[in-house]
Order: structure tokens, then sequence, then C-alpha cells
């Protein structure tokens, strides 16, 4: 199973990552295709389907043809889930004071839980890498957990932060946490022993909310972003134990999430709608393109070359992207 | 009244020679010594809900004020909602959109009770007020968070949710009740601020979103001593009454500033630098006061230790560590609800996420850093106290961790009860540890 989510991934990321390097650098622009109606909270994208997470639940819908999404199958959970990671045919949930759950996507239509357990916190950001999961949590800091048995996950570890752990999310075995106000983290998930970061700053400039990953792009460095606040946090981790915070670049809104595809982060910008920012030179972020929405962008998920923004609690918008 | 009277005089005797009180009274929050009491081998340091236990008895309502102690009577405070209340999760959690902010359910009763403390009976109660609460609370506080205070002739409550206090005589008698005003804070996360009692005078902080105030009234008639307005908007600390070589000062945590108040009222000084959401009682030892805060989500997360004699703004500048009135600062170190202790030579941090740090009193230098205390334990709301060489740490889902004292953090045991959520921080007297939790009053006691 885990293999067969690798190689998915993989797969993924290779054709979006193809995808956006293809991109011009000038001028973005954005067509409406579809939507996806409310409520909605978050978006991500694998591939030709949505997850969708309102509150409690996740949706499955097949957006293979995008002017006409197709809603295939929900599972709502006990507490509202702040974060989630899809990963193969498993969805993995923080679900607040619930804990953490895997749910099997398998059959869309039909989403089961496969296993659970109650975290020592509230659960607010997931990232899986193989079979390992990496959970942020209030109380505990960030919990490794041995996801191997999905029926039966156990935690194994854990790292406690200084502040209020937000998010967590992996690119390959490197995964990266933040807290509030200002705690930044590298962990190697490939090395046996305690769990430990590789490396910690504390310079993620206080409301940080969201860490997505930067996918690897041609000839530019590994790049995590930090959104939150008012700004976009670009940080270059191409050496682990020695991130290096390049650029605090203010968006015209107030950045919620933030998804990367190569050189490009594409940011929900509140009320600013879809913020598109070029981060070929890290140390200069540029803006390149953008869409206005009618409420605030919440969240926003790539998907070739469909971008998927969260637009209030009313729906999920499917953007063609050009050129 | 004379036996209280000389009671009283005697409790102060000890409190002014530095030494520690012996515990036959606990008459406000944390007790005489800031959480520390004499040491004394009939006291408890085992026990569970089958062991140790000389009586439990229900207490309705919610409210997480701590009991206080005075001869056999034991004082507490409740709000007994008509209704079905938003019930409160163990931890530390981001409870969403709102921030937590719940307004009640139903009327509320604010009721005092007088508890025998031989029997556990309920000696008498009295209902000071109903309706329903003008302000709003979070989701985890009370709408009776306030712990009384007594000298041992009058018992005083305040209600914060309600702008109520009142001085209430050892049977019950309401012997005067003044309105302060229940307004809201900028958070609308409810009250915590605890009155205190000093020759003859009720100190109570009013912090809210309209016009905070620090007031001074007649500890026999209620009457107004002195009222001073404050710039804040939120503070759920209780002031500490700061009876050091140079003079006696009221000491206030606050978002804006820390500040100190002279009897009559008078700005001593002031410190800017704490964090939002100032929670932690001031309190003193080996010369110094020790202030601090610390709401997780931001940073600093400030401790201070001030010297005595303090005048005008004492605050630290940029990467200033220490001053002339500032004997050490830590600015990560602070907390969020629970108070620190100084036992001994030793200050010692317990994080509400159930960490324990300990650092040299008089420097600031670390002994130790963060130790977790069990990985079981949901959260610590509860300020620590200590006697017979060991520190007790009580958490929210009722289990007492017992720690050596001392440069090595070793844990040497657990007392669990099955109480429910405890947030409140117990009275130890006369040989006794009276633990609140959520649903129940206990008396812990060796047995005889």
């Amino acid at each position: 199973m885990s293999e067969r989510g690798a190689v998915a991934r993989i797969a993924f990321l290779c054709v979006a990552s193809a995808s956006a390097v293809s991109v011009s650098a000038q001028s973005l622009s954005f067509a409406r295709v579809g939507s996806i109606a409310g409520p909605a909270d978050m978006v991500k994208v694998q591939d030709r389907y949505a997850y969708i997470v309102a509150d409690k639940t996740v949706s499955v819908v097949d957006i293979s043809n995008p002017a006409a999404p197709r809603r295939e199958g929900a599972y709502t959970f006990p507490d509202r889930i702040w974060g989630f990671s899809v990963a193969g045919s498993f969805v993995y949930v923080a679900d607040d004071l619930a804990g953490f759950g895997i749910l099997d996507v398998s059959n869309p239509a039909a989403p089961a839980l496969r296993g659970s357990f109650k975290t020592r916190g509230q659960a607010h950001g997931v990232a899986v890498y193989g079979t390992k999961a990496l959970i942020a949590d209030h109380m505990a800091g960030v919990v490794l957990v041995d996801a191997s048995n999905p029926a039966n996950p156990v935690a194994v570890d854990s790292f406690f932060l200084e502040g209020y752990p937000r998010d967590v999310v992996a690119r390959g075995a490197l995964a990266y946490a933040v807290d509030s106000p200002t705690g930044f983290y590298v962990f190697d998930l490939s090395k046996s022993g305690p769990l430990e970061p590789a490396s910690a700053l504390q310079s993620a400039n206080g409301r940080a909310l969201g860490v997505s990953e930067g996918a690897p792009g041609a000839n530019i460095a590994n790049i995590v972003c930090v959104a939150g606040g008012a700004a976009l946090q670009v940080f270059d981790v191409t050496h682990p134990a020695a991130p290096v915070l390049t650029a605090t670049y203010r968006t015209p809104g107030r950045p919620q999430r933030v998804s990367l595809q190569g050189r490009l982060a594409y940011v929900a910008d509140g009320p600013a709608g879809l913020q598109v920012v070029d981060l070929s030179m890290p140390s200069t972020p540029r803006l390149i393109g953008a869409h206005a929405t009618s409420a605030p962008a919440r969240d926003v998920a790539i998907a070739s070359s469909l971008v998927l923004v969260v637009v209030g609690n009313e729906e999920v918008l499917l953007l063609r992207q050009t050129p | 009244m004379c036996r209280a009277r000389l009671a009283t005089i005697a409790l102060t005797g000890l409190v002014l020679l530095g030494g520690v009180a012996a515990a036959d009274q606990w008459p406000q929050f944390r007790g005489p010594q800031s959480g520390v009491v004499a040491d004394d081998p009939a006291l408890p340091e085992h026990w569970s809900e089958t062991d140790g236990v000389v009586w439990k008895v229900a207490i309705p309502g919610l409210g997480w004020s701590s009991p206080v102690v005075w001869d056999d009577h034991i004082f507490l405070t409740t709000a007994i909602s008509a209704g079905r209340e938003v019930a409160p999760t163990r931890g530390l959690y981001d409870p969403g959109d709102d921030h937590g902010k719940t307004s009640a359910a139903a009327p509320q009763r604010w009721v005092v009770y007088d508890v025998d403390f031989r029997t556990g009976r309920i000696r008498w109660e009295r209902e000071l007020r109903d309706g329903r609460p003008p302000t709003m609370r979070h989701v985890k506080n009370s709408f009776a968070s306030e712990t009384p205070v007594t000298d041992g002739e009058r018992v005083y409550v305040y209600f914060g949710a309600t702008g109520l206090v009142a001085a209430l005589d050892r049977n019950g008698k309401v012997v005067w009740v003044k309105e302060l005003g229940g307004i809201d804070g900028r958070y609308q996360f409810g009250t915590g601020s605890s009155p205190i009692v000093h020759q003859g005078r009720l100190y109570v902080v009013n912090d809210n979103n309209k016009q905070s105030f620090i007031a001074a009234l007649d500890a026999k008639t209620g009457s107004d001593v002195w009222r001073v307005n404050r710039d804040e908007t939120d503070s759920w600390a209780t002031p500490f009454v700061w009876e050091n070589d140079v003079r006696t000062e009221i000491v206030t945590n606050g978002t804006n500033r820390v500040r100190s108040y002279g009897l009559d009222g008078t700005l001593l000084w002031e410190l800017k630098g704490m964090t939002t959401l100032d929670t932690p009682t001031p309190f003193a030892r080996h010369g110094l006061l020790y202030v601090g805060s610390g709401y997780p989500g931001v940073a600093p997360r400030p401790v201070y230790a001030i010297r005595a004699g303090a005048s005008g703004d004492i605050s630290l500048k940029p990467d200033e560590a220490s001053n002339q009135y500032v004997a050490w600062y830590q600015p990560l170190l602070g907390t969020y609800n629970t108070s620190a202790l100084v036992y001994g030579d030793y200050y010692y941090t317990l994080l509400d996420r159930g960490f324990l740090l300990c650092h040299d009193a008089r420097t600031g230098k670390q002994i130790y850093g963060r130790q977790r205390i069990s990985v079981e334990a949901s959260g610590f709301t509860a300020s620590p106290w200590a006697y017979n060489g060991k520190i007790f740490l009580l958490s929210e889902d009722g289990d007492t961790f017992v720690v050596q004292a001392g440069p090595e953090f070793k844990l040497l045991g657990k007392n669990s009860l099955d109480g429910g959520m405890t947030l409140a921080t117990p009275a130890v007297a006369r040989g006794s540890v009276i633990i609140r939790t959520q649903s129940s009053l206990y008396r812990i006691a060796k047995k005889r």
C-alpha cells in the first residue's frame, strides 16, 4: 500500500513539477473552469481526486472533469480537522483533541477509518514519510508515529516545541514544523534514534500558520515557505542542518496557506484572493499572478495546470492556469 | 474575634520574620508563603482515592477557586448553573475561531460554602447572587475562579464575573456587599484575580476593557479607601503584598506593566515587558520579588526577579538582562497558568504542558532544564507547593506528582484521585492537604 502511495505521489510530483517549470515568469492568469460547493476549509489534490476538509468531514471529489466535479464519498471524524495529508490510498488526519486518524480512501465512494489514536493534546497538523507520520500536537510538540500498520498506529517518540505547534510537512525524509510564535524546525526522519531536530530557527516571525513543501524545481534551491500574519517567509533548506530565512515577503493580503510548485508559490492570500509568487530568486520574491476571489482565499492546492482555491466557506474554485 | 486577631498577628509575625509559617491557617490563594509549607512529618506524601482520604464531599457547580482554611473552617466558592454548561476540556489547546469565549448557558447562583475541616460536613452555604453573568468566560475558566481570602474574622469573596465583592462572618452572615462592576476583558475569557487582605484592607484588581482599576476597600465596611485606574484590559493574576526590608507594597501583574503600589495607592514602580494573558501571581523570597507570565503562543515569556526599593520605570532596555532593580531576567521561563515556586535555594517552574525546570533563585542560573513529569498528564494549571523536601505538582487529571526538591530532578511518585478535572491549587493546613476537583473537595491526611 505505502509503496503504491509513494509511486503515485512521485508520479504526481513529476507531472506537477514539469508543468510548473514551463510556466512563463511574468504574467500568469487564471480562468474559472468549475467549482465544488462548500462548506470547505482546506483542500489537497492527488491524482484525479480532490480531498476537501470542512470542519470534521473529509470529502473525496473526482475532478478528472474540472467543469463537473463529482463528489464520491465522505467521512466524518469526531472533532474538527486542523490539518491533513494525503499519501497513496490514505488520508492522514490531525483531528483536534480526538488525535490522529488514518482514513482509507482506496474506495473513494466509501472512505473508511482504518486506525486512530488519541494524541496527548490537540492535533494540528500531520505529515507522512513512508510508514511514518509526524503530528503537530499542542501538548506534546511533534509526535512521531509508526503507521506501518494503519489499523494500529503507535506513537514512538516526540519532541517538545517551545511554542504552539501549528503545522508540519514532509518532503522525502525531511520534515518541517512551525510553532507559534517563532519556531521553525527541520527533522530528518531517515535517522534512527531519538526524534530531535536537525536544526531549529527562532525566526519564523510570529504568527506562522502554515508550512507548505517546496517541490524540487529546476536550478533552484530547496524552498520551504511559511504563511502567516501578513507575510510569506521563504526558507532555503538546501542544508537541513542550517536552513536560511532568505526573504520575508509582504503579499497584498494575509497569507493563510501556501502550496509550492517548482519555483512558484501559490498563496491563499485571504482578502487578496490567490497570489502567485515567483521564488526563482529566493531572496527577492516577485508577484507574477493573481486571481481575485469573492471571499477570502483560505487554502490552495495545485494539480497540473489546475489550481484549487478554497474561497470563504462557500466553495472550492477550480482555476485553469494560463499560459 | 479576639482569637482571630491574635492568630492574624501571630501569622503576620511569622511572615515578617521571614520564616515559613506554620500551616495552621491557609488564608489565601497559595497560602501565607506562596506554596511553601513548614516541614511537618504529619503531612501526607502519598494518597489515593482509597488511601489517606479523611473525607470527600461533593461540591455542586463549577468553580476553580481554591479552598482557604481558618481553624476548622474551609471556605470555598462555586457558580451553580441552572442549565447545562459547556464542559471544560483538559490541556492547552486552540479552541477555534472564537478563542474559546463562552456565554453562560443559563442563570447562575454564586455560592459560598463553609465546610467543617474535621468532618467534611457543609456547615453553611450562602447564595450571594443569581442571574446571568454579564461577562463571558473562556471555555476552561469558571464563573467562580477567584479564591476567597480570610483574616480569621471574616471571609471575603469576589466574583469578578458579576463584579460582586462581599464579606461574610464565620457564621455565614453577610457583613457587607459591594458592586465593582462585572465587565468583560479584552479577550472575554472571564476573570480569576483573587482578592487579598492586609491590615484591615481588602485589595481587588478589576481589569476590563472599559476602565481597569485596583481598589483598596475597608475590610470592615467595604467602603473605598482608594481606587487607582490601571492601563490594562485583562489579567488573571492575584495581587501580592510584598513586605520587604524597605516598605510594604502591593504588586500586580499585567500585560502592559507590572506595577507596585504603596499602601496609599501611589504607584511606586512599574516594569514593561510582560506577555499577553498574565495569570501567575507574584511572590517573594530571599529578598527578591518574582513575577512572570508566559502564554505559550507568544514570546518573550519573561520572568523577572526584582530587588526591593525600586521607583519609577525599572524596565530593562533592549539587550539588558538585569539592572539596578532587576536582579535577573529569563526571557522564556514564564508560565501560562501556574505560578512558580521558590523552595530553598531553587526557583521551580511548572510549565503548563507538563515540564519542571529548576533555576537558582538568587541568580536565575539554570540548574536543570525541561524535565517531563509524565507523558500521560494532560496539563497543569494548579500551582506547585512544597514541604518535607518534596515538591507537589497537581495535574488537571487529579494526579499529584511528587518530585524530590533540590538540584536533581527525580520523580518520586504519583497520587491519584478520581474527582475529575482539577485546576484549583490546594490548601495545606493543620496536617492536611485540601484538594478541590471539579466535583469534590477532599481532605487528605496521614493515617494516625
